[in-house]
This record gives C-alpha cells, sequence and structure tokens, in this order.
C-alpha cells in the first residue's frame, strides 16, 4: 500500500485541482487582505493608542480571514470549501474508472490497497487545498497586524467564554489558530472523501463534483432557517466564529469520516470495472 | 491446466451477459475468443482479470479460486477495450508509474518494452497527445512489460497499422514462446486463426464452438 500510496499523493499534489483550488483560494485570501487587513493597518497606524488606552489595536486572531464574521471573502472562502476539497483528487476515482486506468492499478495492486490509498491521499489534498490559502491569509495578516492576546471589550470575533478552546483564544490566540487551521484542514479531508463517495451515485463527473457542496449548501441554509446557525459548517470551520456545540462538531467528523469511508471502501470493493 | 473457468455465469440487471462458461487453459499457449460485438468475449476476459465478479461459478488460477483465495491474479497483464492512463504523464511516465507498484521490473525492462511495440520515438511524448494506435501500443506494452503468467489482450489490433499489426503477432509469439498464458480477442477470424492455438467461438455469452489447433 505504501507504494501505490506515494503514486497517489504526488498524482493528487501535483494535479491541476490542486493549483486551481489553491489558486482560488488565494484570490479569495488577497481579496481579503485588500478589503479588510488593510484597512485595519491602516487604522492600527492612525490610532494614537497612548491617549486611548482602554482601546488596544486590531489583532491577528481577529483580523485574518476566518479571525471574524464579518468579512464577505471569508464567508465565500467556507462556503465553497466542498468545491476547494473536491478539486485536487475528489472525481479521481470516477476519472480512473472511466479512463480505464483503474484497470491498470487493480491488476497489479488489488482493490483494497488501492481504495485506501485513494481515500488518503484525498483526505490529505483535499485539507491542504483548503488549509494553504488560510495559512497564506494569515502569514499576511502577521506582516499589517500585531499579534497581541485579543481585547475582551472590543472584540471583531464572536468568541465569548462558551465557545470551545475560548481560554486558549484569548491566552494563546496563535496556538487557537493553529487549531483551526487543523479543523479546516480535516473539514477538507472530509468534503474531499465524501466526493469520492458519492463516485457511485452518477455517471457524470460534474454531478459528482458539486454533490458535497450542495450538502452544505443544505445545511447551512437549514441551520439559518431554524436560527441555529452556529450548528452550519460554514461558520464552525471559521476561528472567529468558534464552536459552541462540540457534540454537533464531533458528530459532523464522525458521520463524515464514518460514512465516507464506509461507502467508498464497501461499494469500492464489490463494484464490477468495465 | 494453469487456468480453470467452471461454469461461469454472469448477470447484469436482468440479461445474462455469459452462460454456463466452462474452458481450462494452459501456459505456454494462445488461445482466441472471437464472436461479434457484444457477444460476452470482454467480459469474459474482464471475469478472468478479477475485475468483474461472476454472478455463479468460479475461475481456478494456478489452484487458487479468484475472488475467494485470491482477489487478483497475482500475474497478469491487461488490456482490455481501451487503454487506460494518466493523460497528464508521458507515456513512459505511464508505464514507470504502473511498474513503480510491483517493483519486478526496473528502467531497462520498461524502455524494452516501449522499443517492443515501437514507442521509442514518442516515449517522453503526454499521453493525451497520442494518436489512438499509439494509446493502444503503449496498452500492448504495459499489459506485457512485466512478463506476467497471463497475458490478456481485448482487440489488440484496434487501430494499428499493418506494420504494427505484424509486430504485435510477433510480440504474441514471443509471450508465448515465454511460457505466458495469452488470451486474445477479435471480432475475425482471419487474424486469430493466424496466432492462436485454440478458438474459442462466442455468442450471446455462450461457448458456440472450439476450434484445437
Amino acid at each position: 500500500m505504501k507504494d501505490i500510496l506515494k503514486i497517489e499523493l504526488k498524482r493528487a499534489f501535483t494535479s491541476k485541482g490542486m493549483l486551481l483550488a489553491v489558486l482560488i483560494g488565494c484570490v479569495l485570501s488577497a481579496a481579503q487582505v485588500i478589503g479588510d487587513q488593510i484597512p485595519v493597518y491602516l487604522r492600527n497606524e492612525a490610532m494614537d493608542f497612548a491617549k486611548w488606552p482602554i482601546v488596544q489595536p486590531a489583532v491577528v486572531s481577529e483580523t485574518w480571514i476566518a479571525g471574524n464574521g464579518g468579512n464577505i471573502e471569508g464567508f465565500i472562502y467556507f462556503l465553497l470549501v466542498p468545491v476547494f476539497a473536491m478539486l485536487p483528487f475528489g472525481t479521481s476515482y470516477f476519472t480512473d474508472g472511466d479512463s480505464g486506468f483503474l484497470k491498470n492499478i487493480y491488476t497489479r495492486c488489488g482493490r483494497k490497497g488501492f481504495l485506501q490509498a485513494k481515500y488518503f491521499s484525498a483526505f490529505i489534498s483535499g485539507g491542504a487545498a483548503v488549509a494553504i490559502p488560510l495559512f497564506l491569509n494569515l502569514l499576511c495578516c502577521m506582516t499589517l497586524v500585531p499579534d497581541l492576546q485579543p481585547s475582551t471589550i472590543y472584540t471583531r470575533s464572536m468568541i465569548t467564554p462558551a465557545h470551545l478552546f475560548s481560554s486558549i483564544f484569548f491566552t494563546h490566540p496563535l496556538l487557537y489558530i493553529l487549531i483551526f487551521l487543523l479543523i479546516d484542514f480535516v473539514i477538507g479531508g472530509i468534503f474531499a472523501c465524501l466526493t469520492l463517495a458519492v463516485s457511485f451515485l452518477s455517471d457524470y463527473k460534474i454531478v459528482i463534483a458539486v454533490i458535497p457542496f450542495f450538502i452544505q449548501l443544505i445545511i447551512h441554509v437549514g441551520c439559518s432557517l431554524l436560527g441555529v446557525w452556529d450548528y452550519s459548517i460554514v461558520y464552525m470551520g471559521r476561528a472567529g466564529c468558534g464552536i459552541i456545540n462540540p457534540w454537533v462538531f464531533l458528530i459532523y467528523l464522525a458521520v463524515g469520516l464514518l460514512a465516507s469511508w464506509f461507502i467508498f471502501t464497501r461499494k469500492g470493493e464489490r463494484e464490477d470495472v468495465f | 491446466m494453469f487456468l480453470e473457468i467452471e461454469n461461469i455465469s454472469k448477470q447484469i440487471g436482468a440479461e445474462e451477459v455469459l452462460k454456463n462458461i466452462t474452458i481450462s487453459m494452459d501456459r505456454g499457449r494462445v488461445y482466441g475468443l472471437q464472436g461479434k460485438n457484444g457477444c460476452g468475449k470482454s467480459m469474459l476476459m474482464r471475469v478472468i482479470c478479477g475485475l468483474v465478479l461472476p454472478t455463479s461459478g468460479k475461475v481456478v488460477i494456478n489452484g487458487e479460486e479468484l475472488g475467494k483465495e485470491i482477489s487478483f491474479p497475482k500475474s497478469i497483464g491487461v488490456l482490455i477495450e481501451k487503454p487506460g492512463f494518466l493523460n497528464s504523464y508521458t507515456g513512459f511516465q505511464n508505464l514507470e508509474v504502473l511498474a513503480s507498484i510491483k517493483k519486478v521490473i526496473g528502467r531497462e525492462e520498461i524502455i524494452n518494452a516501449v522499443k517492443r511495440v515501437g514507442l521509442e520515438d514518442v516515449m517522453d511524448k503526454k499521453y493525451r497527445t497520442y494518436s489512438l494506435g499509439m494509446k493502444q501500443k503503449l496498452g500492448i506494452a504495459a499489459a506485457v512489460m512485466e512478463k506476467p503468467d497471463i497475458v490478456i489482450l481485448d482487440e489488440p489490433a484496434n487501430a494499428l497499422d499493418e506494420k504494427s499489426e505484424k509486430r504485435l503477432w510477433e510480440i504474441i509469439k514471443e509471450e508465448k514462446e515465454r511460457g505466458a498464458l495469452v488470451i486474445i480477442s477479435c471480432h475475425t477470424s482471419e487474424l486469430l486463426e493466424e496466432a492462436a492455438d485454440e478458438i474459442y467461438r462466442m455468442d450471446l455469452g455462450e461457448i458456440k464452438e472450439h476450434i484445437a489447433g
């Protein structure tokens, strides 16, 4: 399995989809830098904080793309997470089957090892496609805005003591950001694996590619209409919105990982390859 | 016998595409499957490869039952219907990727396989730029490069010019002399009669005639 995993990872990370996902992510990220971070930087520069000791400069943990709920670029980015995650390798099982490449692979390494390698590669590449632009945005933010502890009085984020990891947010903001980068990586990985799992549902690549996005959209709209917006994955992945109910998040993770793993490996092992 | 196919049937939806097929095949011989389009040749080949699981019956390769003791034949090279490779890789890179899975051959053997099919001048070009005939040749190279015990070639002469076709029959002969069990399919009989030791004529998913040479 190690050899096929290496092959699949190389394919995923050198794919055009990965480049496209990172590129679109970086465009949104750059738009947030221009539209949000630079004005914040200019305000920080203009403000005489010595005169107003109660006011503190805007900080990294509340200014980067996922640091607050107020920037439209961040909202679009997190709404499109399933698309970014799908682009590198999500539809690769479908295209391998469609092109006939699957026949060459299966007869050399068997189904089980290949399916596992495909799943892990999709997870890692999907996660990376989502996390890389966020990380670059964070680096940009750190060059413009000071990395201080966020104010508990004038806050741009929505984090309250009721939120998961809120104590880390107010004491070690960078650690909090890194935790959320990891969470976003996992969310991206799960969406990429969900795309693999739905490969068996349709004969059309485009349908398979957009199903996870519509799952996310339905959950988001449903949660918004029911007034439980914090249950939406679009907000859960944003460090500045945070996670209020960790159980909901854990259920998403468990269902996403287990369902995609079970469907993909079980169906893949039994499906005839034509 | 090296390969035993016992009462294989395959049902897809309401249609039975293979009906009680029983064949025994041995190494060092070339077997031909002949029949019109849709008669079940490719499906039978897929069953032998382990790509399609039969509804009933069994395939035993060297004493091991496919789908029970082994999920795929341990040493097999296949070209079924269309050759399947990665578009963004060169012909050589595609073969390199496939060879890196089993690691039974190195760079030299890959180059040798490329030369056998006559693709040495274009092996560094992207697969997507290949013509249909070149893709077919690369598929043949992939099937034989690791010197497998079983070589399955479904309509291998598709899209090949006259010179390449001659080269193909030479390769099949070489594989047979090496001791491989070669199964080829063709919808015309002349080509098969030239290359195969035994021919199975198929129609509507059944073996209608067995001609032993």
